[in-house]
């Protein structure tokens, strides 16, 4: 694996989910970029795909779910390891349905947090 | 589409979980309001005690509790070993008492959720107090800084995981005005009221989102266990239906079952009401202690005599207390002193549906009306009980004294006209007048019943009631 085997993108406007995570992540060794669009995130993804993506469903411009299906039908970032989608809805089905790996309803708390993230990277052979 | 699991965090108190329908909602904001010493920092305590017993709820994560500008957290622990919730090896080891005073004082209400983020970051904890948050607006130069601060708050305490309970001296008008309890998901409210001698305390749940709540006040009261509380009794959902086919249940009292055709209805309410010396007691003791003549489980409930008077009483009537006990004879003794409508009739209810009990005495309504400082909820309380009751085939007696005209002197909210409407019989006893003072015994209510109006004069001899010319 490349030095992108450790960078997870976060696609969330909410400023307190994205320090969150960064947090949560970091500790967890994770380096992490973050983007307040859709369109951000996408852009960001194909010109550097990261190990995994978590984005929110309500994400602005381009939703999470519209996000997850480019992600995964496009060439430059199909190979990303794995997209899980975060919500306050329960839209696991949507999400599923939509190409993600795992979906992680919110409120956040970092050791659900890192398991789902674990046993979506772990799906495609990745060690956590 | 998939419904959102709707997940309660329990407060540790059966009672309270009935009230809010199970619990607080999960990573909720909420708030305990209520004056100095109504039992909202113990209610909380309480709580969080109960989430740091071992896998209580499934999640080990920490209880964060912050206190403010209120009280040192030394001091708060000083009181809290005294009550039996307290557990002092979770203090430090998954309670975590931290105090904020000195950065709030030194750097404002800024400081507030920087110190939270970096208490998630380090402790990740499922539950967080804040003790107190009123006193945050004692630091507030404006009140834009305050919703400002609020704001940064609330979208960090809903990104993460976590259950917030702010605790506060608010009064009624500041849940009007102050913006905190416009993002609270619960209130609840303490409240405190003097009655005489004593204090009676309630609580009741002004807000709970996406859940329903058992509305009103509800009493409580602070022991050595933490906060004993008791949900308002309403009004059973199945309406009451008699059954055609109506039993009718032996009073016990010779001649008088004549008068009421045959007996009282099996699940009917009765008052007997009369001057003080009338005979009430002796009338309702009699009833009581029929009901192990017919198999039937009594409960006398007194408010008057202790015990030992009213052993003394039995014995007069040619029984004793011991063997009537052993027969299905309940006694239930509170002090007029101590008579807490809320805890008594929850103490009631509950040996009801416990001793499966068929008959019940309260001696008297009229001190129940005493002890009560809303007479409106005392008529609601007692009408949902004798409900309650009727569904379950329980057959009532109250006393109710009167003093100067035969019923209702007009100037008491709590006359027996009240009582009236909620009772299928009404019973009079007469004192009797210079020169013979001939008692006499009158049904002028009998629901659903032909009766007989006429006044019946009457004794009380060694053996209890003996009426005369009852045919």
């Amino acid at each position: 694996m490349d030095q992108t085997t450790k960078v997870v993108m976060i696609a969330d406007s909410d400023p307190h989910v994205c320090n969150l995570l960064s947090r949560f992540l970091a500790d967890a060794g994770y380096t992490v970029t973050c983007a307040d669009d859709g369109y951000k995130a996408l852009d960001s993804a194909r010109l550097a795909p990261p190990m995994a993506i978590l984005t929110e469903v309500l994400l602005p411009r381009l939703d999470g779910l519209a996000l997850c299906r480019l992600i995964k039908s496009d060439a430059a970032t199909e190979n990303i390891t794995s997209v899980i989608v975060l919500s306050v809805l329960a839209a696991e089905e949507r999400a599923l349905t939509a190409g993600a790996d795992a979906f992680m309803q919110k409120p956040l708390e970092k050791n659900r947090l890192l398991m789902i993230l674990n046993q979506a990277n772990s799906k495609k052979g990745l060690k956590p | 589409m998939k419904h959102s699991e709707y997940k309660c965090v329990s407060t540790g108190n059966p009672q309270m979980d009935e009230i809010l329908n199970g619990g607080f909602p999960s990573n909720s904001i909420n708030i305990i309001m209520g004056q100095p010493g109504t039992g909202k920092t113990i209610f909380a305590e309480q709580m969080v005690f109960h989430h740091a017993k071992d896998d209580e709820d499934g999640d080990r994560r920490p209880i964060l509790y912050i206190t403010t500008l209120s009280e040192p957290s030394a001091k708060v622990l000083m009181y809290l070993q005294r009550f039996s919730f307290f557990d002092e090896s979770k203090v430090g080891s998954v309670v975590h008492y931290q105090e904020i005073g000195t950065q709030l004082t030194k750097n404002g209400i800024s400081a507030l959720v920087p110190f939270i983020e970096e208490a998630i970051h380090t402790l990740s904890p499922k539950i967080i107090v804040i003790d107190s948050f009123k006193a945050l607006h004692d630091l507030t130069e404006t009140p834009q800084q305050m919703r400002r601060m609020l704001y940064e708050l609330t979208g960090l305490l809903t990104a993460y995981e976590t259950t917030v309970f702010l605790l506060g001296e608010y009064t009624d008008e500041h849940a009007q005005t102050l913006p905190e309890f416009a993002v609270a998901d619960g209130i609840l409210q303490f409240l405190r009221s003097s009655l005489s001698t004593r204090d009676e305390r309630f609580l009741r749940v002004l807000k709970l989102r996406g859940s329903s709540y058992l509305e009103g006040l509800h009493g409580c009261k602070i022991t050595a266990a933490g906060l004993d509380i008791f949900p308002r009794l309403v009004t059973p959902k199945v309406a009451e239906s008699y059954d055609a086919e109506r039993e009718r249940v032996k009073s016990g009292i010779e001649g008088f079952d004549t008068i009421v055709g045959g007996g009282l209805l099996r699940g009917s309410a009765t008052v007997v009401a009369g001057p003080a010396g009338a005979g009430k007691t002796t009338f309702s003791l009699q009833f009581a202690l029929a009901g192990s003549k017919h198999s039937e489980r009594s409960l006398y409930v007194n408010f008057q005599e202790n015990p030992s008077q009213l052993a003394r009483l039995i014995k007069s009537l040619g029984a004793d207390l011991g063997e009537v006990k052993a027969e299905g004879f309940e006694l239930l003794y509170v002090s007029p002193v101590e008579l807490q409508i809320d805890s008594i009739i929850v103490k009631l209810f509950g040996l009801i549906q416990e001793k499966n009990i068929k008959r019940v005495v309260i001696d008297s309504i009229s001190d129940f009306s005493r002890s009560s400082s809303d007479p409106d909820r005392l008529h609601d309380y007692l009408y949902s009980l004798l409900q309650h009751m009727s569904l379950k085939g329980v057959t009532t007696l109250m006393t109710y004294e009167t003093f100067g005209g035969l019923l209702d002197d007009g100037k008491d909210s709590n006359s027996i006209s009240r009582f009236s409407n909620m009772s299928d019989n009404i019973v009079l006893l007469g004192l009797g007048r210079d020169p013979d003072y001939v008692r006499d015994i009158r049904c002028i209510k009998a629901r659903a019943t032909q009766h007989d109006r006429r006044a019946h004069p009457f004794e009380i001899t060694s053996s209890g009631f003996s009426l005369s010319s009852a045919n």
